[in-house]
């Protein structure tokens, strides 16, 4: 015969009593267990929806960007800086620029730590001029070769630099005039050797000769001079023109920059305008559902601790009525020579069992309502969700502490109940 | 083994006069005594046997239970003597409602430290006749049971004391009978037990006879 044997004779004797009590405990471990598994789930749930939906985006995005990979490959070069003074109306009347701008602005260009929207950039001097050898109207280009950068790494160049005393010929003039790579030509009384012949583009650098950056201002009388650069918007800044002006023109305030657009530039922008929407969608749909889980949170947050209170009400009650119930027992045990703690421990053990044994059929209750009706798809992928153990025993520990706070003020009356007085009572 | 020297004890209730329950009450029992305690309703019996079982602090006087002062000691070392030292029967009985007739009887052992032999038990239910009800609750006994049980619960441990309050009350002759002569046997195998009782019959099995009034004690 010990305390222990007491209590659970008790327990079994009053046993409504017990099953009320246990079932306000059940009721709510099983709503925090419940609610804490919905919300977790909620929020897993949403996590993996927009992780889907994210990488959908970023794919979406990817395709774009190789995309304007595979055009700036075929393109070349589409951005051109030209003087500031330089007629646009000339400019696309004559294919070429007449004004010119310092050699200088290359470098200084090419030296800006913050420029991030260009890539590659090659400065040239250009003239529209009468090969006199020839008696041909003819493009002259002198190219210096791509700038190298100061601040960031240096990429293959579109374009290979002709190098001194060498001259490049576009297919118009080297298939008229049946010119060989390696033939040596004059142009404007200046020797030069064939080094490249081009293919045929359909443009007008078919009519174009292209020689060294020095080689040209020596020809053209225009010794540090160039009249354009030209660069290679990064995908970064595709479609966006203005960044590129801007960052352009903040350092060089005397040019102008252009953009030479195709077809192939307006699918890409469309592309791009799609993945922005795409992402703005994605953006917009996680905010709901957070904003949705919060919503949850906060009246979850609200009606939870409402439960507790009630179910803690209860057992409190449930404990006084049982404790008065058992007043003339207590009289009768502390006669016997209990002493106060031991019928502490009578009443407590009680609390406590009644906490663990609510408490663990309240966790069995909340999971299984949530394994039953919980949103997600898969039984298999919640119970991964509801598994999380140190949790569950955090719960299963802290039940019988609060069973006990519940019970407390019963258990102090009844330890000092007065045992002679209580025995005298008829 | 149970001393009392000038105990006095007052209840005081609000608006009302003050009560002398017990007046310089003295008297000693020794193993072997069975002391019976007659007086009219109201004298102050019942308030003899919770001062003598450290259950109520006296006024004044000096209750010694086994050489110890009792009111002398902590509340818990006070429930400790009593455990030790003393069986409560009750007009009443006391029993627990939801323990079967054995494990009330083994509820006595509840403050020992080493719970006291069931065999203890077993010897008390075949000697108060108990044997073929050992299982059965509270409320499926007669009333004679109950005191039956209610006495054996007191003896199981073997107190040296038994402080029992009109144990015959509500009971019939026959159990009467049992009940008393139990407690006599008791008395003369070294126990000391103090009756109280309307019951002038009932101080036939007594050897010391004491008469209380108004909270006076006298040996006759
Ligand atoms: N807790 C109490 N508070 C106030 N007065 C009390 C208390 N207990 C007893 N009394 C009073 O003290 C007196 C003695 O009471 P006690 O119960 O000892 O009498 P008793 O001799 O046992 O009577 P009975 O034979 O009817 O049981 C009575 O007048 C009673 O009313
Ligand atoms: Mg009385």
């Amino acid at each position: 015969m010990n305390v222990w044997h007491l209590i659970l004779k008790e327990m079994v004797h009053r046993w409504v009593n017990f099953v009320l009590a246990g079932m306000a405990v059940v009721l709510a471990v099983s709503s925090v267990v419940g609610s804490t598994l919905f919300l977790q789930q909620f929020n897993h749930v949403s996590e993996a929806m927009i992780a889907a939906k994210q990488s959908a985006v970023e794919q979406q995005i990817a395709e774009m960007e190789d995309e304007f990979r595979v055009i700036t490959k075929r393109m070349g070069f589409n951005i051109l800086i030209l003087p500031k003074a330089q007629s646009l109306a000339d400019f696309y009347a004559e294919s070429y620029a007449d004004e010119t701008m310092p050699e200088s602005y290359a470098p200084l260009l090419a030296a800006a730590p913050d420029i991030v929207t260009i890539r590659h950039l090659l400065p040239m001097l250009q003239a529209k001029v009468e090969w006199s050898e020839k008696k041909r109207k003819v493009l002259l280009i002198g190219v210096k070769g791509e700038m190298p950068w100061a601040h960031r790494s240096n990429l293959k160049p579109i374009m290979e630099p002709v190098e001194s005393g060498k001259i490049a010929v576009g297919y118009e003039l080297h298939r008229s005039l049946s010119l060989n790579q390696g033939d040596i030509i004059q142009v404007q009384g200046k020797a030069f050797e064939i080094s490249i012949l081009h293919p045929e583009r359909g443009t007008i650098d078919d009519i174009t000769l292209w020689t060294s950056l020095e080689d040209a201002q020596q020809m053209l009388g225009k010794a540090g001079l160039i009249s354009a650069m030209m660069a290679l918007e990064c995908e970064c800044a595709w479609a966006n023109l203005p960044k590129v002006r801007q960052e352009i023109q903040a350092i060089l305030p005397e040019t102008q920059v252009i953009e030479l657009s195709g077809k192939a530039l307006a699918r890409a922008e469309a592309r791009r305008s799609a993945a922005d929407n795409a992402q703005a969608l994605l953006d917009r749909e996680k905010a709901n559902r957070m904003a949705m889980g919060r919503q949850r949170e906060r009246m979850i947050a609200s009606i939870v601790p409402l439960v507790l209170t009630a179910c803690a009400l209860v057992v409190g009650v449930l404990a006084w009525v049982n404790v008065r119930e058992r007043r003339i027992e207590i009289g009768i045990l502390r006669a016997m020579g209990l002493r106060t703690r031991s019928i502490a421990v009578v009443f407590m053990g009680k609390a406590a069992l009644l906490g663990l044994l609510g408490g663990s059929l309240g966790v069995l209750l909340g999971a299984g309502l949530f394994l039953a009706l919980g949103p997600g798809q898969g039984a298999s992928q919640r119970l991964q969700v509801a598994v999380s153990l140190p949790w569950l025993i955090a719960v299963l520990c802290l039940t019988p502490v609060v069973t006990l706070g519940a019970s407390w003020v019963p258990i102090l009356w009844a330890i000092q109940q007065d045992p002679a007085a209580v025995l005298c009572e008829e | 083994m149970l001393g009392c020297h000038n105990i006095s004890k007052r209840y005081t209730q609000k608006g009302g006069p003050q009560i002398e329950a017990l007046r310089e009450v003295t008297f000693a029992l020794s193993p072997g005594d069975f002391a019976s305690v007659q007086g009219p309703s109201g004298c102050g019996k019942s308030t003899l046997l919770l001062v003598c079982g450290g259950l109520l602090s006296p006024d004044g006087g000096q209750v010694l239970l086994a050489e110890t002062d009792v009111y002398a000691q902590s509340p818990n070392d006070r429930a400790r003597l009593r455990g030790r030292h003393v069986g409560f029967v009750f007009q009443q009985f006391h029993l627990i409602p939801y323990l079967s007739l054995r494990d009330n009887i083994l509820s006595g052992s509840l403050a020992h430290e080493r719970g006291c032999a069931e065999t203890s038990a077993e010897t008390l239910m075949t000697r108060l006749d108990l044997h073929d009800r050992a299982h059965h609750l509270v409320s499926a006994l007669s009333i004679g049971e109950r005191q039956r049980t209610a006495l054996a619960r007191a003896l199981v441990c073997e107190p040296q004391l038994i402080l029992a309050d009109e144990p015959t009350g509500n009971l019939d002759p026959d159990n009467s009978h049992i009940v008393l002569q139990s407690l006599a046997e008791y008395a003369q195998a070294g126990g000391a037990v103090l009756l109280v009782t309307h019951d002038p019959s009932s101080t036939g099995y007594a050897n010391r006879h004491f008469v209380m009034n108004r909270g006076v004690l006298r040996e006759s």
